[in-house]
Parts: structure tokens; C-alpha cells; sequence
């Protein structure tokens, strides 16, 4: 009896879940030069009428969250400070996705490179900041398709990207992280296919100021020169075959 | 003809040209290097990328000119992708931990085995008795003997080991020394290389990276590729590609002159078959040799049973690497390191250049360059065979960018597949010819595993290694795109040549 009860109850688990799904999530978030972050998140999500969809926050420092757009008959419920999902009530008379759009600020998208301790090496450069992104879904309505784009401010561009998880597959033409940009702004589009809960995403972008040093242009003008004058003899009126040394 | 020697000596500029080249490809490639440092950031690309597209250029062309020998050039290269912050200082320094490094140490030893035990010289001369008696057929006889090996032994860098040591005696027979190499020498290292990285496409199981290809044209185009399909598509082309090599290599790109077209032996070919008789029996040193060498290549060869009898994969390096450990055995061995001759500037070279090539293939550089340069073409107002025209030459000449055939495979296959699905073409009609050029790494020393291996002879320079190579890419392409006009359309892969997209 045990048994069928037990059977019962996984065989009903299915419904449990969440019968809606998030087919779009993307996020923006533009940089200021001090390093704050003003992000806009657009869904849109299909689901029954009426159904209650919680959807986690693209973003976990948030603060001024306010709608932008939503399908009529849709209801957000704002969330709480230091909230990291959002609940959603589908419209009752919903005939196919519902679309919804929110922007929220971010203090600080950047960490700056730490000091190192006491007699400690440092890591990376002084004027290097490290961009760290992580999203987990952690509700059980699965989303299609999560993206989230970071664009720097002027002045500044990606040295690398050090980290971008989960690994690429084999079936997947697009790396994890694309870098891009638009009127002279990098940015970086992290984004990834089907999250089911507990799947997760995220990179590690390490940003710099957009210059380069003079002195490589210094460095190698003067070598040149010394070059062309120290080996001149390769190509002398009556030079043999040259050797290197 | 009883040694052989890879040694760092300086490789002389013969004609004028060189000379200049030498001269300005100096402040040429710094040149190059700066002009890309201080261009305007590329908006999908990182400063690592730039950087390292800087330095690996630089590299190319003084690999090229060859201002400095090659392996300094490799030195300065790993110093410049440290201080670009291109790569961190492990990344670099691991590349000389890498499999290809291992492998082309462990080979030497081996090759080191044949030579001195006389086996190597045993069946050259056997080759020049039987095959030799004119220049062109001693070098078809090593166009079949790398066509006989290639489905057997699908690791290029094994299939060259093997030969390596044959080509050189012959080489020297035909009177082609590291000292002075001649246009015979030039034909029979460079026909060598085409042969062991083109012959590899005659088969999907030629390269791991031909595998991957397949896996990426039935996971994102659909298909399923069989042994059989790309065999009939591929091998036609490799191997008319070597038979058109062989005969412009030796006429019209290194013409070997009438001097050169018989053994250069004091003696002539009665003193070879004098030398050749007189050799005797197979003596027991010969003997241990052989073993060694059949128990190497059978583990090579059979690789993929390794799991199931063994419960471990005993990979390429490793089944040389039991070579080398018997090899080198005090009392039951037949040679002592010192005479391994093992040639550290090559292994330095090739460690540059893989660490210059995976900064490329890390930073992104590599795959931003193969979407720019597609996704500059409007390929919709074209018919079929511009475009595949177009794919193929891009596949078969991106070599040069990169030192992996894997990385390019896993850079190019996808794109093209997304591409001819935008384009409304089948993918297998873009994808699975594109495959087959995957194998087709001849164009630089650094391009792939034999090569790096085969430059260290000093047999030709990196302008002869490109010059070569870009005639073999050539005839391939050419092979290739009447190929799609015809073999491939009966074959149902490509569509009509002058088909417009959907």
C-alpha cells in the first residue's frame, strides 16, 4: 500500500511544476563611468491564465526596481529589498506569451582589483576591474533562452574574458560570451539555452582603461633604427650569403 | 648516410631577395605588431585578442624572413604574449608540456633507433634499389608508401616519425644534406608533408579532428556522415592533389635538375645495390630495432581497442614513450641518450609557435577573425558555387592563422553549418567538403605536428615550405570546387553549381 501511495504521489509530481515558461529573458545593463549600473529586463512568458510565475532576478544587488511595460492584465508583484525572485500573475484571459519589461540599478557591476596583503604580490594590474556575473535559476519554470548584456562605458574595453560557464557544447555554434559593442560602447552578452531549476550561468570579464602605453611605439622605433644600422651589412654591395647570428 | 642530425645550425639567406628580406622583415614585423597594438579597438574583441594578433604576427613574419633563427623568434614570442598580457606565464610555460612536444622528443629517440641500428639505411637503400633508379619514382614510392600508412596510423606526427628517417637517407643519397640541401631534398620533404597531412582526409577516422566534424554536421546539420560518404568524396581529391604535386613539385616549383635525377652516391645505383647486398642478414641489433618499432606501431594502430583490452588509453606519446624506455634500457637497449640527438632548438620552436597559436585560439582572436571575414560577404545574391567557392578557399587557407587542427574545426564547422542554413543550402553540401580540407596543414613550418618536425631537417625554408604548400592548398581547392560542379552534384551532396539561395 506503501508502495502505490509513494508511486502516486511521484507519478503526480510533474504536475507540481510549473506548466509556464519563460521563452525570453534578457537583460541590459549600461555601465556609467563610476561603475553603477542602470539594467532593463524584458520576458516574456507563456503560461495558463491566471497561473503565478515566480521569476529570479536577473541581477542579486539590486535597488529602485520599477516596471517598464507589462501585457495588460498581467500582475508583478513588486519585490521586497534584497529580494531575489519576482512574482508574476499571468493575465486571466491569456491567449499566448505576455510580455514584460522592469529596470533596476546595480551600485557597483565592477569590483575593483583588491590590495594585495602585506608584502603580497598583486594580481592584476592597479586600473584593472574584474566584471563577475553569476544567474542560477532557481525556480522551476524553465527558460528558453537567458540573456544578459553588460555594456562598459566610453573609455574603457574588455582585456579578457576569464571565465564563461557552462563550457560551450558541441552542439552550440556561439561561444558562452560574445563580445560586441554599439556607438564606441563594449559590451559582453553572456547567454545560454534552456535553464532548467538549478542550472546556472556566468562569466568573469576583466576591463581596462581603452589606451595603450607610448612606449611600445617608442621601443620599437628605436629598435628598428638599431637594427637597420647594426645589421646593414646583410645587404652590402657584394655580401656573400648572410648567416643569422 | 649514418647519421642523422637535426642540428641548430645557421640557415644560410642564399639569393638577394632573401637577403633584404632578412634584412627588413626585422622592422617589418615590428612594424606589423604595432600598427595592429594601436588600432582602434575592434568592438568584439578583447585587448588580449589584439594583443595577441599583434604578436603572433610579428612572430609570422620573421619566422618567414628569418631575421633571427626560428626558435629565438619562438622565444621572443612567448616573452611578448607575457608582457602584452596576452597569456599569463603558465599557459606559455605549459606548452612544453604539451602532447605534440612529447611526442616529437619520444620520436626522436626512435628515429635515433633506426638510424643508428642501420635499419633506416637498410630500408632506404632497399627503397632506391627497388624504386630509386630515377629521382620522380623514388618520390612516388614515398607518395604510396604515406598513402599505405594513413588509414593505418591516423596520428600525422607518428606517420612522420616513421618516415623521417627513410626521407633523410634517401635525401642523402640523392645528395641532399642538411649542409646543402637541393631541389631533390626540397621535393622529397615538402611531397612528404602534403602527403601526411592531405592523405589524412581520405578517411573520417584520418584525424580526431575530422571526427569532431562529423559529430558537428549530424549534432547541428542533421546528417549523418558514414565511413563511406566522405571516403568517396574525399579520397579522390587527396589523392590526385599528390599525384599533381608530385609532378609540378619536381617541374615547375623545385626542378630538379638532370644531375639530381639519379643517386649522387659516388658509385651510382651499382654501388647502392653493392651496398645493399653487403649489408647481409638483419643483424640482431636490427632485429631488437624492429621489434621496438613494430611494438610502437602496433599500439599506435590500435588505439581504439586500447580501453577494452588494457583499461587504459596508451596514447600516441605514451605507446613512443615504452618505445623510448626499451630503447634506452642499459644492456637490453640499443642506444644511450647522448646518441639520441634529441634536437631542443625544434622543440623550442614548436613551443613558441603552439603557445602563439592557442593565444590566438583563447583569446577568441582566431574565431573573430573567421566570423569578420564571413559575415563581411553578402553570400545571398550569389549562386552556389561562388559560394562555395568563397567557404572553401577561407577553410583551406585559415591554416595559416592557427596551429590546430582541432580548435580550427570547432571554430569553422558550426559557422558554416549556421551559415548554410541561413543560406538555405543542405549543410552537408558546405559542411562536409569544407571537412575535408580540416587535414590540408601545409602552408608553414608552424602549421601542424610534421611540419614542425620535418622543418627541423633544414631541407628547405619557410618560403619553400609556403610556396609548396600554398600550390598544394591550391590544387586542392581548384580540385574541390569541380568537384561540387560535378562528382559531389552526382553524388547528391552539393546542389547545382549555379543554384541561387532560397
Amino acid at each position: 500500500m506503501k508502495r502505490i501511495l509513494a508511486f502516486a504521489l511521484l507519478a503526480s509530481l510533474p504536475g507540481l511544476a510549473s506548466a509556464a515558461e519563460i521563452r525570453e529573458y534578457a537583460t541590459r545593463i549600461d555601465v556609467d563611468a563610476g561603475g553603477a549600473g542602470r539594467a532593463t529586463s524584458t520576458l516574456v512568458i507563456a503560461g495558463d491564465p491566471s497561473e503565478t510565475v515566480v521569476i529570479p532576478l536577473a541581477h542579486g544587488a539590486w535597488t529602485n526596481f520599477r516596471l517598464a511595460e507589462a501585457t495588460d492584465g498581467l500582475r508583478v508583484e513588486a519585490p521586497k529589498e534584497k529580494a531575489a525572485t519576482i512574482q508574476v500573475i499571468l493575465p486571466p484571459a491569456t491567449t499566448g506569451a505576455s510580455r514584460l519589461a522592469f529596470t533596476f540599478d546595480v551600485a557597483r557591476v565592477f569590483a575593483k582589483a583588491e590590495d594585495p596583503a602585506a608584502g603580497a604580490k598583486l594580481t592584476l594590474p592597479r586600473e584593472s576591474r574584474i566584471l563577475r556575473y553569476a544567474f542560477v535559476n532557481s525556480q522551476d519554470t524553465l527558460i528558453k533562452d537567458f540573456r544578459m548584456l553588460v555594456a562598459l562605458p566610453e573609455g574603457t574595453r574588455f582585456q579578457a574574458i576569464r571565465e564563461q560557464l557552462p563550457k560551450q557544447t558541441r552542439t552550440e555554434a556561439e561561444p558562452r560570451v560574445r563580445l560586441g559593442g554599439e556607438g564606441g560602447r563594449q559590451n559582453a552578452l553572456l547567454r545560454l539555452a534552456d535553464l532548467d531549476q538549478g542550472d546556472d550561468t556566468s562569466m568573469q570579464l576583466e576591463v581596462v582603461p581603452n589606451r595603450r602605453s607610448p612606449l611600445w611605439l617608442a621601443f620599437g622605433v628605436i629598435l628598428s633604427a638599431l637594427y637597420l644600422f647594426r645589421f646593414r651589412d646583410y645587404v652590402a654591395t657584394g655580401a656573400g650569403s648572410a648567416k643569422i647570428r | 648516410m649514418e647519421k642523422m642530425t637535426l642540428s641548430a645550425k645557421p640557415r644560410d639567406a642564399q639569393s638577394v631577395t632573401e637577403r633584404w628580406m632578412r634584412y627588413l622583415g626585422f622592422p617589418g614585423g615590428i612594424a606589423l605588431f604595432l600598427l595592429i597594438l594601436y588600432l582602434p579597438p575592434g568592438m568584439g574583441l578583447s585587448a588580449a585578442a589584439q594583443s595577441g594578433t599583434a604578436c603572433f604576427l610579428l612572430a609570422l613574419v620573421w619566422w618567414v624572413t628569418e631575421p633571427f633563427p626560428t626558435y629565438v623568434t619562438s622565444l621572443v614570442l612567448m616573452f611578448l604574449l607575457l608582457v602584452t598580457r596576452t597569456s599569463a606565464a603558465k599557459p606559455i610555460m605549459d606548452v612544453l608540456g604539451m602532447e605534440v612536444i612529447w611526442l616529437n622528443l619520444l620520436a626522436f629517440i626512435l628515429a635515433a633507433m633506426l638510424v643508428k641500428t642501420r635499419l633506416a639505411k637498410r630500408m632506404s637503400l632497399f627503397l632506391i634499389v627497388k624504386f630509386g633508379r630515377k629521382a620522380s619514382w623514388a618520390l612516388l614510392a614515398f607518395v604510396i608508401i604515406q598513402l599505405a600508412l594513413a588509414p593505418l596510423i591516423p596520428a600525422t606526427a607518428a606517420r612522420c616519425v616513421m618516415t623521417l628517417p627513410l626521407m633523410i637517407v634517401v635525401a642523402n643519397i640523392y645528395g641532399s644534406t642538411e649542409a646543402h640541401p637541393n631541389n631533390f631534398g626540397k621535393n622529397l620533404f615538402l611531397l612528404n608533408l602534403a602527403g601526411i597531412s592531405v592523405l589524412s582526409s581520405i578517411s573520417m577516422t584520418g584525424s580526431s579532428a575530422n571526427l569532431i566534424a562529423v559529430g558537428f554536421i549530424q549534432s547541428m546539420g542533421g546528417h549523418r556522415i558514414y565511413y563511406m560518404d566522405w571516403m568517396r568524396a574525399g579520397a579522390p581529391i587527396a589523392i590526385v592533389t599528390m599525384l599533381i604535386m608530385w609532378f609540378l613539385g619536381r617541374k615547375m616549383i623545385f626542378p630538379i635538375p638532370h644531375a639530381e635525377q639519379a643517386p649522387s652516391v659516388e658509385g651510382g645505383l651499382p654501388l647502392i645495390e653493392a651496398q645493399h647486398a653487403a649489408m647481409g642478414p638483419l643483424s640482431f641489433q636490427e632485429k631488437k630495432a624492429l621489434a621496438i618499432f613494430a611494438l610502437v606501431l602496433f599500439l599506435w594502430m590500435t588505439d581504439i581497442f586500447h580501453m577494452r583490452w588494457f583499461g587504459v588509453e596508451i596514447s600516441a606519446p605514451f605507446a613512443a614513450l615504452l618505445g623510448a624506455v626499451i630503447v634506452l634500457f642499459p644492456r637490453w637497449g640499443v642506444l644511450q641518450w647522448q646518441e639520441a640527438d634529441i634536437p631542443w632548438h625544434l622543440l623550442i620552436f614548436s613551443a613558441g609557435a603552439y603557445a602563439g597559436g592557442l593565444a590566438l585560439d583563447d583569446t577568441g582572436a582566431a574565431e573573430w577573425g573567421v566570423r569578420m571575414l564571413f559575415g563581411g560577404m553578402n553570400l545571398k545574391v550569389i549562386p552556389f558555387g561562388a559560394a562555395f567557392t568563397i567557404v572553401m578557399a577561407v577553410m583551406m587557407y585559415s591554416h595559416l592563422l592557427t596551429t590546430s587542427k582541432t580548435v580550427r574545426t570547432i571554430i569553422m564547422i558550426p559557422i558554416i553549418i549556421t551559415m548554410s542554413k541561413a543560406l538555405g543550402w543542405d549543410p552537408v553540401s558546405l559542411a562536409l567538403p569544407a571537412a575535408l580540407c580540416i587535414d590540408w596543414v601545409v602552408g608553414l613550418p608552424i602549421s601542424g605536428k610534421p611540419n614542425v618536425i620535418l622543418f627541423s631537417t633544414n631541407q628547405y625554408s619557410v618560403i619553400d615550405n609556403f610556396k609548396y604548400g600554398m600550390t598544394t592548398c591550391t590544387v586542392g581547392l581548384v580540385l574541390l570546387v569541380l568537384s561540387a560542379a560535378t562528382w559531389f552534384h552526382w553524388l547528391g551532396i552539393t546542389p547545382s553549381f549555379w543554384a541561387m539561395p532560397k
